[in-house]
């Protein structure tokens, strides 16, 4: 029986480590795609999960269930990417994913994509990814947090501390920039429509 | 009620883009995306650039973050700390002295007889390892007289004064059956007083000979450490020039480490 988030974290207050492991188990990866995102380096990155999760293994107790589990972890996570962005004082450097190789991408997508559909993926990969390091840390994260992580309006604006209204600004503003920037490297914005 | 949608109110076209609206709102953005070509295109475009976004991924790496409870932490970790150079240098002057005693064979002893050096070069068999050819009298006569805790000092003097009888009986036995052995040999017999003279001799040029062989070793372990101490110098003010070169985001990363180490 899968626990829900609430009900592993009420296991581990009372005792039981092996619940917390099985949040970091179904956050972790989440969460690090958050901070590679955000801040563009794979060991950074992943120290930020550590430490996400051990502050939230310490903050455990104080967690009252106020929030979503997830949004509190979204929440302690994103305000260390922002610390280390802060403390760099730069926009975050897009490096390569490194785990990404062609073999794996044709084990993933199958005989349906084609060669030269995959490595016009994986390069366009790299170019998204140097687009979003020029986007202002807000327009960056709330673009970051709608597209990768299916997040609501609402619950954007309560992780950023701002209004609603405010997450549309910042997402149509991320998302214009990102158009011109790949309409100037020649990748024209097709025509797509409407999206979900 | 009616919404009526302008091009500036880019918050409703957003909010279309994402398909997180009210029916009302749909509403309003299809009217008016019937009629204006610029928007209709813009929010093409930016449906676009939600296809492009689709592509950036992420690496795949194995975290494998897993809280464990202290004690079991604790049981399994090893250390992980390095030993600095600074304090490497007591330790390399404690193993340099270990080397050089286990190359000279030093032994340090010290006990209510005051403190004894001996090299192994002048140390004979260990005392529990008795010779194979050693006969049972002599065996008797290299035994130890044991100083058992709570002995007195009378009884101890007593105790040597016996051993010390016991080996002038047994040298004298000896000296007689030499003389019986050597009446059998021909030729003359070496003048006793002159060859315990020789022997003599010989036992002190071999004891000058240990002695000067130890002073040249001690000399050397006492080389070896300032050799060590001056090579320790060196590193410890290679490792201060290093750090003092660290820039401040490696300053900031070694703390973080540190910080998350200690957490853990």
């Amino acid at each position: 029986m899968t626990r829900t988030d609430e009900e592993l974290v009420a296991l581990t207050v009372g005792g039981d480590v092996e619940s917390f492991n099985q949040l970091v188990v179904r956050w972790e990866r989440p969460i690090y795609a958050l901070a590679y995102r955000v801040i563009g380096r794979e060991e950074e990155a992943r120290d930020v999960v550590q430490e996400t999760f051990l502050r939230a293994f310490r903050g455990l107790a104080n967690f009252r269930g106020q929030a979503k589990f997830s949004s509190w972890i979204y929440r302690i996570a994103l305000n260390l990417c922002r610390d280390w962005i802060r403390r760099e004082r730069r926009a975050p450097v897009s490096q390569a994913p490194e785990g990404v190789d062609l073999a794996e991408l044709v084990s993933e997508h199958g005989p349906a994509e084609s060669i030269e559909d995959l490595v016009a993926r994986h390069d366009m990969s790299g170019i998204v990814a140097r687009a979003m390091e020029r986007l202002p840390e807000e327009q960056r994260t709330a673009i970051i947090l709608k597209e990768y992580h299916g997040m609501t309006f609402q619950e954007i604006a309560d992780l950023q501390g701002c209004p609603l209204s405010t997450v549309k600004t910042r997402l149509y503003q991320g998302l214009s920039v990102l158009r011109r920037q790949l309409r100037e490297q020649g990748h024209e914005a097709s025509s797509v429509g409407r999206s979900r | 009620m009616t919404i009526n949608m302008r091009c500036q109110d880019k918050e409703r076209l957003v909010s279309y883009l994402y398909d997180e609206h009210t029916d009302a709102e749909r509403d309003a953005v299809e009217a008016h995306l019937a009629r204006c070509r610029d928007c209709s295109d813009e929010l093409a475009e930016l449906g676009g650039v939600r296809h492009h976004l689709a592509a950036w991924r992420t690496p795949e790496i194995d975290l494998g973050f897993r809280v464990v409870r202290e004690s079991l932490a604790a049981a399994g970790r090893p250390s992980r700390w390095r030993v600095p150079a600074w304090a490497a240098l007591p330790a390399a002057a404690v193993l340099a002295l270990a080397v050089g005693a286990a190359i000279a064979n030093v032994e340090l002893r010290y006990d209510t007889g005051g403190v004894t050096i001996r090299t192994g070069w002048s140390r004979g068999a260990p005392p529990d390892v008795r010779p194979a050819a050693t006969t049972g009298a002599s065996t008797q006569a290299v035994s130890r007289v044991p100083r058992s805790a709570g002995m007195t000092d009378e009884a101890w003097r007593s105790a040597l004064v016996d051993t010390e009888r016991r080996l002038r009986e047994e040298f004298t036995r000896t000296r007689a059956a030499a003389a019986t052995d050597a009446s059998g040999v021909t030729g003359p017999l070496p003048d006793r007083a002159d060859l315990v003279g020789q022997v003599r001799a010989l036992i002190e040029e071999s004891e000058r000979r240990q002695q000067r062989e130890l002073a040249l070793r001690l000399a050397q372990v006492v080389q070896d450490v300032e050799t060590q101490r001056r090579a320790d110098l060196v590193q410890i003010e290679q490792n201060l020039g290093q750090i003092e070169g660290l820039t401040a985001a490696q300053r900031d990363m070694m703390q973080y480490l540190v910080r998350v180490s200690e957490g853990q």
